[in-house]
């Protein structure tokens, strides 16, 4: 019964078939056979990785479909004769594959067209808005400046959280090199270890990238409000809000992971 | 006067959408700005996230939303929970929910044998002045 052979004997037998493999010329017929197999023993090691990003709004099925893709690209790239192990490998290139996938094809497969545009002119507008006004505009405003309903507006608002498309990885722009959080803060370095404290926290936010860590801080320990960080920090307000929020996500799936 | 909105979704993740995006149309309604909202929908969406892992299997978070007088919109979410916590002053949770809204409220109730924990907040979203 396969089922029952130890993980020691499956991973040696895929070792077998990648010596094999590397034996043989690229046309062999039998390359493709050896191929399957090895994929096929993986194939609960792609399942384990893509339930690790399950709850992220992506259906289970089509993570574990890309978490295959990037086995098959692991079996296909790997080279035996470097004497690692093929797990060490393909791990890292099914992660990729994921994480890949939930950069590119997320936006785009959950938010509508509509509503992308829309989210894209709603940001403009709430900027232009918040200048004239002295203030952040109510959903009215925004409605009647762009010429939608309000309810537009609140379903814009809501595809342009970062609640059920959390990305993986920091936008490119957010690895603009900046200040780092403790000179930006300065004297408020107080209020940084206050949330340190929490015990549970600490390595979770040790791992932020300083900005998130920084509009963290500015809005939960210092009170200022959404429209000022972003002003402070040169970005927009809804940016703002989908960092705090993708930011909240990440730290409550950490401390439930560490509990 | 003030108006009651109640809204029961099952404790998943998947549906706090429907909660969230519940808060930003009734904020929106009182005139809110998008600060506000946005605030409002972060406070929302941390009270309902930390009864979602002390729910028990099958639970519902029942949802309400309290429009008070001068712009005050209260907020509180309800689940079945055998065992559950809730968090404490102090915790980031909390701390969290204290910076947005000003004014959390917790507690675990035990009502012919039925064990429910709560979490609840109050918040301003008064129409801006020059609105």
């Amino acid at each position: 019964m396969s089922e029952l052979r130890s993980l020691e004997e499956r991973k040696a037998e895929a070792r077998a078939m990648f010596v094999d493999m590397a034996s043989m010329n690229e046309n062999d017929p039998r390359r493709g056979a050896l191929r399957d197999g090895i994929v096929e023993i993986h194939l609960p090691l792609a399942e384990h990785l893509a339930r690790r990003f399950g709850h992220r709004g992506e259906p289970h099925d089509d993570l574990v479909q890309v978490a295959n893709i990037g086995l098959i690209k692991a079996v296909d790239r790997f080279e035996i004769e470097r004497g690692l192990e093929f797990s060490t490998y393909a791990t890292p290139t099914i992660i990729g594959e994921i994480k890949r996938h939930f950069r590119d094809k997320t936006w785009a497969v959950r938010i509508p067209r509509r509503l992308q545009e829309l989210r894209l002119a709603m940001t403009a507008a709430n900027a232009e808005l918040s200048q004239s006004l002295s203030r952040s505009p109510t959903i009215s405003e925004l409605a009647a400046r762009l010429g939608v309903g309000e309810d537009d507006i609140i379903e814009a608002l809501e595809a342009g959280g970062a609640y059920s498309t959390v990305p993986l990885d920091t936008d490119p722009d957010d690895d603009r090199a900046g200040p780092s959080l403790g000179e930006t803060l300065g004297v408020e370095e107080a209020t940084y270890e206050t949330i340190e404290n929490i015990a549970s926290l600490k390595p979770l936010l040790a791992d932020l990238p300083p900005r998130e860590r920084q509009i963290l801080v500015l809005r939960f320990f210092e009170g200022r409000t959404q429209s000022q960080i972003a002003t402070e920090l040169g970005i927009s307000q809804m940016h703002v809000s989908r960092l705090l929020a993708r930011t909240l996500e990440r730290l409550r799936e950490g401390m439930l992971a560490t509990n | 006067m003030s108006q009651v909105i109640r809204l029961t979704v099952p404790a998943e993740a998947g549906y706090l959408t429907v909660v969230r995006t519940a808060a930003a149309a009734i904020a929106g309604r009182l005139g809110a700005t998008v600060d506000d909202i946005e605030d409002l929908r972060i406070a929302v969406n941390e009270a309902c996230a930390v009864l979602l892992t002390e729910a028990d299997p099958g639970a519902e978070l029942a949802c309400r939303f309290d429009i008070g007088d001068g712009g005050r919109l209260g907020f509180r979410v309800d689940t079945m929970s055998a065992q559950g916590e809730v968090p404490e002053p102090g915790s980031f949770a909390w701390m969290v929910l204290e910076s947005l809204t000003g004014q959390v409220a917790v507690g675990i109730d035990v009502e012919d044998g039925v064990r429910t924990a709560h979490v609840s907040f109050v918040r301003p979203v008064g129409v801006p002045e020059n609105a």
